[in-house]
């Protein structure tokens, strides 16, 4: 008697226990946009994996995101680095997933998720194309190549410690050496620019530029472009050109840069800065074109820019942004600037890392 | 990647609990004064506050709750939330009503446990087995009686260690064997002894040891991808050993003493990484303290000196290719020195003043290469007053806080003072033990070493986190031993927490972005129950379940896409509950713990978003008693309905797992 009544009593507490279980409703986000569109690879936040690519519509304004989800149904994994456009496919170099995710040019669809084997080489970086091969620098201490018809590792090199971004002219690839890993002895091997024959796939020389390397843009002249980001302390982040027979000059100061025609703009906004500076130079003279190529009210401007880009097709300045000055992770935006006027302000992932058109 | 290292920080300190009773007059020498909580539960003293936010977890009868380890216990209890990076080497830490785990204090028998590289302790360092007690107190307490670094936090988490009181035998054993799911071994040991003519003398020893392979199975999903995956690198060791004794070196005066040691060995799986699992990490904690503690009881005044000094070692180890020469090796060692000294009188029978002075002494060092070699010295005087008759309960405290900075290398932060003040009423109007509270705190956290000195940016100007605690509740409580209703409880309160230069610590790739950002409200309830039946001579039923909802939200910039969204990791709606089923045949228990959908970044978008999910369990426990020791038997279910679920995201919990354990007691 009294053990079945107790019993009875017991499931009905338990019922009522697991009934407490909160429902959620759903939504939808996964939209895939459907007009010819700009990507924007989004870094995301270490080790969340939330890494994405957004894409933004100049014609009506509209922004989309995950669509690298929304095309393949999964996730593009933690701390994207780098997107390239290579005959019909895309290239998406995620660093701590520790993929190279080859997608349809047009679609998003993969085509094939290139990983290096475990125990080799890993980590990509930075990704460039020439003659059907993609180069892609990583981590660990190299440069790979891979082939485009099949997809897969050809040959790889040692450049040196913690590689950043690569970079393609002169014949030649430029990798940024940083020594990351070892900036509590002064990144002691992340001194110079390494560059490596594209025929040879060989070291041809050192270039020695400014602390802890990172960014690589080139123009069509052959100009080649660093950003060191010194030491975060006495030594400030720092632009370089190296023209063809490798010698090495400063422009300025800045953390960000992007090539267009002959044109460098560069973006300065450090760690803490109280403004951020807007500088362009030329990139043949290597003077100050404008010293603030955008401007415009508070509202307008980045809080916290994460690129600089140029849409080809009309001169159009793209400016990557976290969402604020100390939020490194929520969606941020793209700002779009006509003549150096703010036009409008598209949606993106957390850390819109390279723009893609 | 700090995220793993155990932590500590502030040090108050209180000394003795009501569950033992030295001998003398039980309330005077406790260091508290719930005695008169005790009466109206009886022995059965579960968690329901009462004057004031404070609940006592007793652990002796905790089987019927279906306990899984010390943090399992510490979230039954109201306004408590655990932070679990899954299995039996995960990081688990406590935090308060919204507040976060640096705000709150744990203790180890009245003295504070602290980490102040971190700010923050792992609970997974202390088992069940070694305790007693668990007390939780919220905001100001309406107790005087403790250490001045007691009331320099938003919430204490006091754990108090095995002490079987039975004046019959000259001594305790307790042998204990656990082995469970994935490898997991637990043998635990605890002996203690009378010293001399004075029966309330002893020594103490206790050690434990226990290890997992910890590579349990998970079911990982990306987007649509589901895949089967297992945990590896996840084998962990830990042991601890204790020697502890209790001398009254008068009738009014006893000095309790203790020396602990602490060893574990983890590998770290890691947050799961989509299409990387890949993981070498390990980390080595070491931590030993040793303390004296003395106590001295006149008429109207009792004083209480204590010292401690404390040691932690960190050892972190990982490899890569990426590393300068393949691999990184990271140590961090803290030392504490700390001191307490309260003086209470009583100048009427119904008002009392006390006056705590703590002063502590932590250093740090490191073989990092920015590593400033940083030591902090601290002096808290807290002054405070109570009153107390038949209905009210009155206390006030005013806290006066000095930190002094010091660096080997570059410049100090400035030194920082503060005056803070507390108060707490509660009033019990009729004879029926209905209770009525409201309490008001203001206080604030210091910066953790690590959001200092992390690396070697402009950190070292950052200011304390200042909270602000507001709380009003009621409870009933009501308790026969004749009826077969034997005890039923219920308890509600409200508060409103404000937290204003929220340090937010953010990492950007190499550097970490470390600053004041940020006002967060939480408006909150908690609610709570209890009841035990008897239902026939026996068998009996016991209940208990918690709820509470917690509107955490940031309101730092109204024009920003995430003002009024609510924080991470806490959840709207969350609560747990127990029925325990006691009767000749097998004793049964059941559990289930209930979180609400909650977000792991501070955009509430739906990606950020985690599922809501209940964890049930079922343990069966019988106690043999013969006629030389008692044996219990004890099986558990954990996680019954193979729910896959993380609390931490990307650390998925274990799915069903099993443990039995058996027990001697001579």
């Amino acid at each position: 008697m009294d053990f079945k009544r107790s019993f009875r009593a017991m499931a009905l507490l338990m019922l009522g226990m697991v009934s407490f279980t909160a429902c959620d409703d759903e939504e939808d986000d996964l939209k895939k946009s459907s007009n010819k569109v700009i990507y924007v690879l989004n870094e995301g936040s270490w080790n969340n994996n939330n890494a994405s690519v957004s894409a933004i519509d100049p014609t009506d304004g509209s922004s989309y995101y995950y669509q690298f989800a929304a095309a393949n149904g999964r996730n593009l994994g933690d701390t994207g680095q780098d997107i390239l456009r290579y005959g019909g496919k895309i290239y998406i170099a995620v660093s701590g997933s520790n993929t190279i995710e080859v997608v349809d040019g047009n679609s998003l669809t993969s085509i094939k998720t290139i990983k290096p084997e475990s125990g080799k080489p890993g980590n990509p970086r930075g990704l460039a194309a020439s003659d059907g091969k993609i180069y892609v620098s990583l981590y660990d201490g190299y440069v790979a190549k891979i082939d485009t018809t099949s997809l897969a590792f050809e040959d790889s090199i040692a450049v040196g410690p913690n590689p950043e971004e690569i970079t393609i002219a002169n014949g030649c690839l430029y990798v940024a050496i940083s020594d990351g890993w070892n900036s509590g002895n002064g990144y002691p091997n992340g001194k110079y620019v390494s560059k490596i024959g594209l025929d040879s796939f060989k070291v041809a020389s050192k270039i020695d530029v400014i602390v802890n390397p990172n960014k690589m843009a080139s123009d069509k002249s052959g100009n080649v472009f660093v950003i060191s980001w010194g030491n975060y302390n006495d030594i400030p982040s720092t632009v370089q050109k190296i023209d063809k027979n490798d010698n090495v000059s400063v422009l300025g100061k800045a953390t960000y840069m992007t090539c267009y025609e002959n044109t460098l703009y560069t973006i300065n906004a450090p760690l803490g800065a109280p403004s951020i500076e807007y500088v362009s130079y030329n990139t043949i003279s290597g003077s100050v074109e404008s010293s603030s190529f955008i401007s415009g009210t508070a509202d307008e401007m980045p809080s916290n820019p994460t690129c600089v880009s140029v849409n080809p097709k009309n001169g159009n300045i793209l400016i990557g942004s976290y969402l604020a000055a100390n939020d490194y992770l929520s969606n941020g935006y793209v700002y779009e600037f006509v003549d150096g006027s703010f036009k409008t302000r598209y949606n993106a992932g957390v850390g819109p890392r390279k723009i893609l058109y | 990647m700090c995220i793993s290292f155990r932590a500590v920080f502030f040090i108050p300190f209180m000394l003795g609990s009501v569950c033992v009773a030295y001998g003398t007059p039980s309330d005077s020498i406790s260091f508290d004064t719930k005695i008169d909580e005790v009466v109206v539960t009886g022995k059965s003293r579960e968690l329901l506050p009462t004057t004031n936010t404070t609940q006592t977890l007793c652990l002796e009868k905790s089987d019927r709750l279906a306990l899984q380890g010390v943090s399992d216990a510490v979230r039954r209890m109201a306004g408590a939330e655990i932070k679990d990076y899954g299995g039996v080497g995960g990081l688990k830490t406590v935090s308060v009503r919204g507040l976060g785990a640096k705000h709150t204090l744990v203790c180890y028998d009245g003295l504070p446990v602290t980490d102040c590289q971190n700010g923050q302790v792992d609970l997974g360092m202390f088992s069940l087995d070694q305790l007693d007690e668990i007390r939780l107190y919220i905001g100001e307490d309406c107790d005087i009686n403790v250490s001045a670094s007691h009331f320099a936090s938003t919430s204490v988490l006091n754990l108090m260690s095995y002490d079987p009181i039975n004046s019959d035998k000259n001594y305790h054993v307790v042998a204990k064997l656990t082995g469970g799911s994935f490898g997991f071994v637990n043998p635990h040991l605890f002996f203690d002894h009378k010293i001399g003519e004075n029966k309330n003398n002893k020594i103490k020893a206790s050690a434990d040891f226990s290890r997992a392979d910890g590579n349990y199975p998970y079911t990982l999903t990306n987007g649509t991808l589901k895949t089967e995956e297992r945990r590896e690198h996840s084998e962990s060791v830990c042991g601890h050993g204790e020697l502890s004794g209790r001398f009254f070196l008068s009738p009014k005066t006893q000095l309790k003493a203790k020396t602990h040691y602490y060893v574990s060995d983890r590998e770290l799986p890691g947050g799961v990484i989509y299409y990387n699992t890949v993981s070498n990490e390990t980390l080595k904690d070491k931590n030993a303290f040793a303390e004296v503690v003395s106590r001295t009881d006149w008429d109207r005044t009792m004083l209480i000196i204590g010292g401690k000094f404390n040691w932690n070692g960190c050892y972190y180890h990982d490899e890569a290719m990426m590393y300068p020469g393949g691999k990184l090796d990271n140590r961090y060692f803290q030392r504490e020195w700390y001191g307490t000294a309260v003086v209470r009188h009583n100048f009427t029978e119904h008002f009392s003043m006390a006056n705590a002075t703590d002063y502590i002494l932590n250093s740090f060092n490191s073989n990092i290469y920015d590593c400033v070699f940083p030591q902090r010295h601290t002096l808290l005087d807290a002054l405070s007053g109570k009153f107390k008759n038949e209905k009210v309960t009155a206390t006030a405290t005013l806290l006066g806080s000095f930190f002094f900075n010091q660096v080997e290398i570059g410049e100090a932060p400035d030194n920082y003072q503060h005056l803070s003040p507390s108060i707490a009423v509660s009033y019990k109007p009729f004879a029926p033990s209905i209770y009525f509270r409201a309490s008001y705190k203001d206080i604030f956290r210091m910066p953790t070493f690590n959001e200092l000195y992390f690396n070697s940016f402009g950190a070292r100007t950052l200011d304390p986190e200042k909270t602000k605690q507001f709380n009003v509740g009621v409870s009933y409580q009501y308790g026969s031993e004749e009826r077969r209703v034997k005890s039923f409880g219920i308890s509600a309160d409200g508060y409103f927490n404000k937290v204003d230069d929220k340090i937010v610590a953010m990492p950007k790739m190499f550097i970490w972005s470390i600053v004041n950002m940020g006002y967060v409200e939480i408006k909150g309830l908690d609610f709570m129950t209890n009841l035990e039946v008897k239902t026939s001579d026996r068998m009996s039923l016991f209940f208990t379940a918690k709820y509470a909802y917690q509107y955490a939200v940031d309101l730092t910039d109204p024009k920003s896409d995430i003002y009024e969204h609510q924080l991470p990791y806490i959840p709207k709606h969350s609560g747990n509950g127990s029925v325990a089923f006691e009767n000749p045949i097998v004793n049964v228990s059941y559990n289930v713990n209930a979180v609400g959908k909650r977000y792991y970044l501070p955009q509430n978008i739906r990606p950020n978003m985690m599922e809501a999910y209940a964890e049930h369990g079922v343990s069966l426990y019988k106690t043999f008693d013969f006629k030389k020791f008692d044996m219990k038997l004890r099986g558990d279910v954990v996680n019954l309905t193979d729910k896959q679920y993380e609390v931490v995201r990307f650390y998925p919990m274990p799915k069903r797992s099993y443990k039995a354990s058996v027990e001697f007691k001579f």
